[in-house]
């Protein structure tokens, strides 16, 4: 499941980041890593940008780079 | 000697951390990429102290471009001493910065900074605990409230001098390390917990950032911000008018009693006065316009907005961030370009400033109200269309530069803090207000001061000396005459128009005072209304005035893309007016004709249409269906319909 794909208000674990590295590691630098919970806040209009709250602040990012976060329920 | 930087994320409070300590007024403002370049003032209290204030920075690795030059002071001309402002509220992220910063051995302070709400919301912070943890010196302040401000730079002289011998306990080499690392002994140090403030932005925010509701409450909260510096900054300044009005022709007769000379007196009162008294009427409106934008983005709601906007803008080669500066520029295109800053991807930001003058700036405005009043009998959708002329020239021109190599970024690096909301400070917005009082009056007001004695120069002098009213035989008229012809498929090649142009490159409120200088009647000057109507849109779409240019130079840093946007605009205003006249000739001309020429292509359209819509039927999920292929694209075979 891709971080895209969560509906507004549920949470999840970021499983793997898959996107280009210059973009991983932006995120990795927000603290956005492999394990840490976030929570879909909002979505734009056409589901785009994504505000999500990761580690008590909150960011937007575009539904394009989202959909290449996977994301599980639990964490293992 | 001691030179002491602060550095931190983003939106930590460090500018209001180094205005409460050098006593100066620096811009702050609630979102990302305020602070740009790095700022240096003295301590307040000790001269020989030396405060730097950087850009908010993510990351010392960081590859965004409004990051690097806090990145670059840092790693080729450190300070000795680094005061790393962390938001209490948000501790953990970070950390991740104070981290890296640890690696740098350079002597350090942990400032936790809004400790004022830290203790509103009753949230500890175990400060002693994480002094042990990373081994340097942490200090709770407080800027907004001013306090332990001093304390801080007292604490940085006394380490000034030590020896960092913390080589082996933070060599982390990724963000992954420095996070796990965090992770592990966060937990002992504060307890996460929701600040009232956060509690009341999410609340607010569903209203701000409604997926439906958002967009036109933010067109309201700007009609509101328009309506407000448009009506009582117009009040003002037609006082202000009115005085200088008064001011100049008491001043006309008494240098004439004097006996100074009569081209002195049109030097003195019809070219300095009266460009000192344009200028000076325009000031209040802009001074509440910044007001009211400085408390919106002071308050955080740019952000919502950047928020809201970025998917369409995304539809034309640009992202959210380039909608502030739109808006800023609707007021004054200087302005403009130096928000434009904000944007990270050097492409978007350069693309921005190319389209950024097509929005009718105050000036701009004015223009198109007189115009209004003059040939239109007063018809304001005839002023307030061109805002609809500038839009649609912003979305198709940017689809048409998004396609050549120099604008074309397919980078997703949009990535948004999106900060509570917070009240805006009364504080800031007077400073913003002093800001651009300055401002104003230096660049705008020695641009067009100089170069409207230039004008009236040309104006009055011709080949014999001085002409003074008889402009037809100024140096002006001349150089005029001969370039009308340029204009003539645009159905303005009068050498007024012509110079009516010229004289809009300095100030295009300029327009107004040339054609009432020049012509009796304004309609004559112009082949027919629409080609008027081309006129104003030819004002709209080229190069803006010298002040608004020489803004965009520095900001392009680069001749060759100043020329290149001059050209750019030039040519658009070109072939827009082109279009106009052109439509307007056809229309007015030849209408039966166009009529059924008309009803025959909407007819080809619909045909066109329902073939290309027969053909997606079948092809249900795809979603690179949107092209109205007529061939599935997924297994290249055609529709059997």
């Amino acid at each position: 499941m891709t971080l895209a794909q969560l509906k507004t208000g549920q949470k999840a674990f970021i499983r793997e980041i898959n996107t280009s590295s210059s973009i991983r590691e932006r995120l990795n630098e927000f603290g956005i890593i492999k394990g840490v919970e976030i929570k879909v806040i909002r979505k734009g209009l056409f589901d785009n940008p994504i505000e999500i709250n990761v580690r008590n602040f909150n960011l937007a990012i575009r539904e394009e780079v989202a959909s290449k976060i996977i994301v599980v329920k639990d964490y293992v | 000697m001691c030179e002491i930087a602060l550095v931190g994320n983003p939106n930590c409070g460090k500018t209001t951390l180094f205005n409460a300590l050098t006593g100066t007024y620096s811009r702050v403002g609630n979102w990302t990429g305020v602070t740009n370049q790095a700022k240096k003032a003295v301590y307040r209290k000790d001269k020989k102290v030396k405060i730097v204030d950087l850009a908010g920075l993510y990351s010392l690795y960081s590859k965004a471009q409004d990051e690097q030059s806090a990145i670059s002071y840092l790693t080729s001309t450190p300070p000795q001493v680094i005061i790393n402002v962390v938001d209490g509220t948000n501790l953990e992220r970070n950390l991740n910065l104070t981290l890296q910063l640890l690696s740098l051995k350079i002597p350090m302070i942990l400032a936790i900074n809004m400790c004022d709400e830290l203790e509103k919301n009753h949230i500890k912070v175990d400060a002693l605990k994480l002094s042990n943890l990373l081994n340097v010196k942490v200090i709770f302040v407080s800027a907004l409230k001013n306090k332990n401000v001093d304390k801080l730079i007292e604490v940085a002289k006394s380490i000034k001098n030590h020896k960092i011998t913390r080589e082996n306990n933070f060599n982390f080499s990724t963000a992954k390390q420095r996070f796990e690392f965090i992770d592990k002994n966060i937990d002992k140090i504060v307890i996460k917990k929701q600040t009232k403030n956060q509690l009341f932005t999410q609340k607010a925010d569903n209203l701000f950032m409604h997926k439906i509701f958002g967009i036109p409450i933010f067109f309201a909260v700007m009609t509101l911000v328009y309506f407000l510096s448009i009506k009582i900054g117009g009040f003002f300044g037609q006082k202000i008018l009115n005085a200088f009005e008064v001011f100049i022709s008491n001043a006309e007769i008494k240098l004439k009693i004097l006996g100074v000379s009569q081209w002195l007196i049109s030097l003195i009162c019809h070219a300095i006065l009266n460009s000192l008294a344009s200028l000076t009427s325009f000031l209040p409106q802009v001074l509440i316009l910044f007001a009211l934008m400085a408390v919106i983005e002071d308050s955080g709601y740019a952000v919502r907005a950047t928020f809201l906007f970025d998917r369409i803008f995304q539809k034309f080669g640009l992202g959210g961030k380039s909608l502030l500066p739109m808006i800023v520029s609707c007021g004054c295109t200087v302005t403009g370009f130096l928000s434009s800053r904000t944007i990270e991807n050097d492409k978007e930001r350069k693309m921005t400033i190319f389209l950024l003058p097509f929005m009718p700036c105050g000036a701009k405005t004015a223009v198109f109200g007189w115009f209004a009043s003059t040939l239109f009998n007063g018809n304001a959708l005839v002023a307030s269309s061109m805002y609809f002329v500038g839009i649609f020239c912003v979305i198709i021109f940017g689809n048409i530069l998004k396609k050549f190599k120099p604008f074309k970024s397919n980078n997703n690096n949009f990535l948004l803090e999106i900060p509570p909301l917070r009240l805006p400070s009364i504080k800031n917005v007077v400073l913003v207000m002093k800001d651009k009082i300055c401002e104003f009056a230096t660049k705008a007001g020695l641009i067009i001061f100089t170069v409207s004695v230039f004008l009236w120069l040309l104006k009055s002098v011709g080949l014999s000396g001085y002409v003074g009213e008889r402009v037809e035989n100024s140096l002006l008229y001349l150089v005029a005459d001969k370039i009308k012809f340029i204009f003539y498929p645009l159905g303005f090649a009068s050498w007024e128009a012509t110079v009516a142009i010229i004289s809009g490159a300095f100030a295009k409120e300029a327009v107004i005072e040339t054609l009432k200088l020049l012509c009796l009647d304004v309609n004559t000057i112009f082949y027919a209304k629409y080609s008027a109507y081309a006129f104003m849109a030819f004002i709209l779409l080229s190069p803006p005035c010298v002040a608004a240019l020489a803004t965009a130079y520095k900001e392009l840093r680069s001749f060759k893309w100043f020329a290149f946007m001059c050209l750019f605009q030039f040519l658009t205003a070109y072939l827009v007016a082109l279009i106009i006249n052109g439509l307007g000739f056809i229309i007015f001309t030849y209408s039966h004709l166009l009529l059924s020429i008309s009803i025959g292509i909407i007819i080809l359209i619909t045909m066109v249409l329902c073939i290309k819509g027969l053909g997606r039927i079948g092809c249900k999920n795809c979603n690179l269906c949107s092209k109205g292929e007529i061939k599935c694209h997924k297994n290249k075979k055609p529709y059997t319909i």
